[in-house]
């Protein structure tokens, strides 16, 4: 535990205290999965249609696109990237998971709300990365900051799957598959992104576009966490 | 050093970023402020108010009750406004029924009074519906039970000789009848079997609902077309429906552009 403290920067500390209040204020949780009165579907279908909607969710999720984005900058190389894009699949994985299957309950509403603010926080990082290339923190410290993220935006996740709509035997399923989609979803993305600071490297406008995008991602999740938290 | 601290927090991007966030907020808040929907109770709302209550009650409203009135009317326009919010007239079968009867109503309210010279025109162009049925003349010897000697009953009638058959409540002989008042009387299988008789000849035993039947068709009234004034009802409400069917085709089709249809097998 003291191990674990020291190794979490202000960013994480930042977040955990967001966490307490936020879960005191809310009195609706994360939905369970509703148990819809309709014939089991087959394998297939089944599989096609979650890998759809983890897609489409992901494709319209515009706050964990933005968190996204912020990751992308934040990753001084394509290693690293794929570590912390492995990091926030490992959390989000899990608490989806945990979430979907009832093991664990969160009121959805501070969720929503720290889903806002990490993608401020992690605006903020990638822009002080940029400001300050020698003050990085480890990538061990980035990974463990995104894993705790990647945790809440899980939790998120698991809600809007819970809305979908899912027979009790197919929850297994529809879960690896939503998942499934979640991560084609991400990864296509990420391809996007790093497709489109390429290419304004190659025109000497990546770090112009990359700043603006930090600051629209970092403006956005202010305003979205205050939208959220005046809908408490 | 308050300087520095100053210069460090302006500096620091949360700053922008929570300064921008909350402007755009602010702009969205003050939209969404704006756009509110406008609940308004005017004088003249107020005074029918006032004048349904004191209908009802037989008594004048007072100050106070007035004060009620209003109150009760603004609780359910806030109460109609969070239905329809929350997509009630579209989750609720009810609901939903009485608005689509009240949308064909609209429609078909709004088609012209009908003149007799648009039902002269129906009538002329559709002259085929106006052709009466074809009807039967017809008498029968009736049994409760299927008589064991039924081949010699309908052997003497052929030979014109009598054959007493029981009484039959609706009487023995009907003059052009149409099948669907033979229908009504006996039943489909018979009024389908007198029907597909021969005239002048004795045939049976039929069953009917009520027993056993022999039977003669005396003659059969080929159809033949109605004046306009025998028609008239049926011209008007077919013109009617035609109209009807026809606003509601025309409105059906000027509103489905604006969806799209999915229908699955």
């Amino acid at each position: 535990m003291v191990l674990m403290f020291k190794l979490t920067n202000k960013t994480l500390v930042l977040a955990l205290i967001l966490l307490l209040p936020g879960f005191a204020l809310a009195d609706d949780f994360v939905p369970q999965a509703i148990t819809v009165s309709q014939n089991p579907r087959t394998f297939y279908e089944l599989s096609l249609e979650f890998l759809y909607q983890g897609g489409f969710h992901i494709a319209i999720g515009w706050d964990h696109l933005a968190f996204i984005f912020c990751l992308c900058v934040l990753a001084p190389n394509i290693k690293s990237l794929i570590l912390t894009i492995s990091a926030f699949t490992i959390g989000h994985s899990i608490s989806m998971a945990l979430a979907f299957l009832g093991w664990v309950n969160f009121p959805i509403a501070p969720i929503e709300v720290i889903i806002a603010m990490s993608i401020v926080l992690m605006a903020r990082e990638a822009w002080m990365r940029i400001e300050h290339p020698n003050k990085q923190d480890s990538i061990l410290k980035l990974n463990i900051v995104v894993v705790a993220f990647g945790l809440i935006h899980g939790l998120g996740f698991a809600s809007a799957l819970s809305a979908v709509g899912v027979l009790a035997e197919e929850r297994v399923v529809a879960l690896v598959f939503f998942n499934l989609g979640v991560e084609f979803g991400q990864i296509m993305f990420v391809l996007l992104i790093s497709a489109i600071i390429a290419m304004f490297s190659r025109i000497g406008i990546a770090m112009y576009f990359t700043k603006t995008m930090l600051i629209i991602s970092g403006s956005i999740g202010c305003f979205w966490a205050l939208q959220r938290f005046s809908g408490f | 050093m308050a300087k520095v601290f100053f210069v460090r927090v302006f500096r620091d991007p949360l700053f922008i970023f929570l300064v921008l966030g909350a402007c755009v907020f602010t702009v969205y808040e003050f939209q969404a402020y704006n756009s509110r929907p406008l609940i308004k109770l005017d004088a003249v709302t107020r005074a029918k108010l006032i004048q349904e209550h004191e209908a009802i009650t037989g008594k004048q409203a007072n100050l106070q009750t007035i004060a009620k009135l209003e109150r009760e009317y603004l609780i359910e326009s806030v109460f109609f406004h969070e239905l329809i919010k929350q997509e009630f007239h579209l989750k609720d079968p009810k609901t939903r029924a009485n608005l689509i009867d009240y949308m064909y109503l609209h429609i078909t309210s709004q088609i012209p009074p009908i003149n007799e010279e648009d039902l002269l025109t129906h009538y002329a162009e559709n002259i085929k519906n106006y052709y009466s049925p074809e009807t039967r003349s017809f008498e029968h010897v009736f049994f409760e039970e299927l008589p064991l000697n039924h081949d010699t009953l309908l052997r003497n009638l052929r030979e014109q000789k009598a054959a007493n058959g029981q009484v039959f409540l609706h009487g023995n002989v009907f003059n052009q009848v149409s099948e669907g008042i033979v229908q009504g009387i006996f039943g489909e299988q018979f009024a389908s079997d007198l029907f597909a008789s021969e005239a002048k000849d004795w045939v049976g035993p039929i069953e009917s609902r009520h027993g056993y039947h022999f039977i003669n068709t005396r003659q059969i009234h080929a159809p033949r077309v109605q004046s306009f004034q025998q028609a008239l009802n049926a011209v008007r409400n077919d013109f009617l429906e035609q109209q009807q069917t026809s606003a509601i085709e025309d409105k059906f089709n000027e509103l489905i552009s604006g969806f799209d249809v999915q229908i699955d097998q």
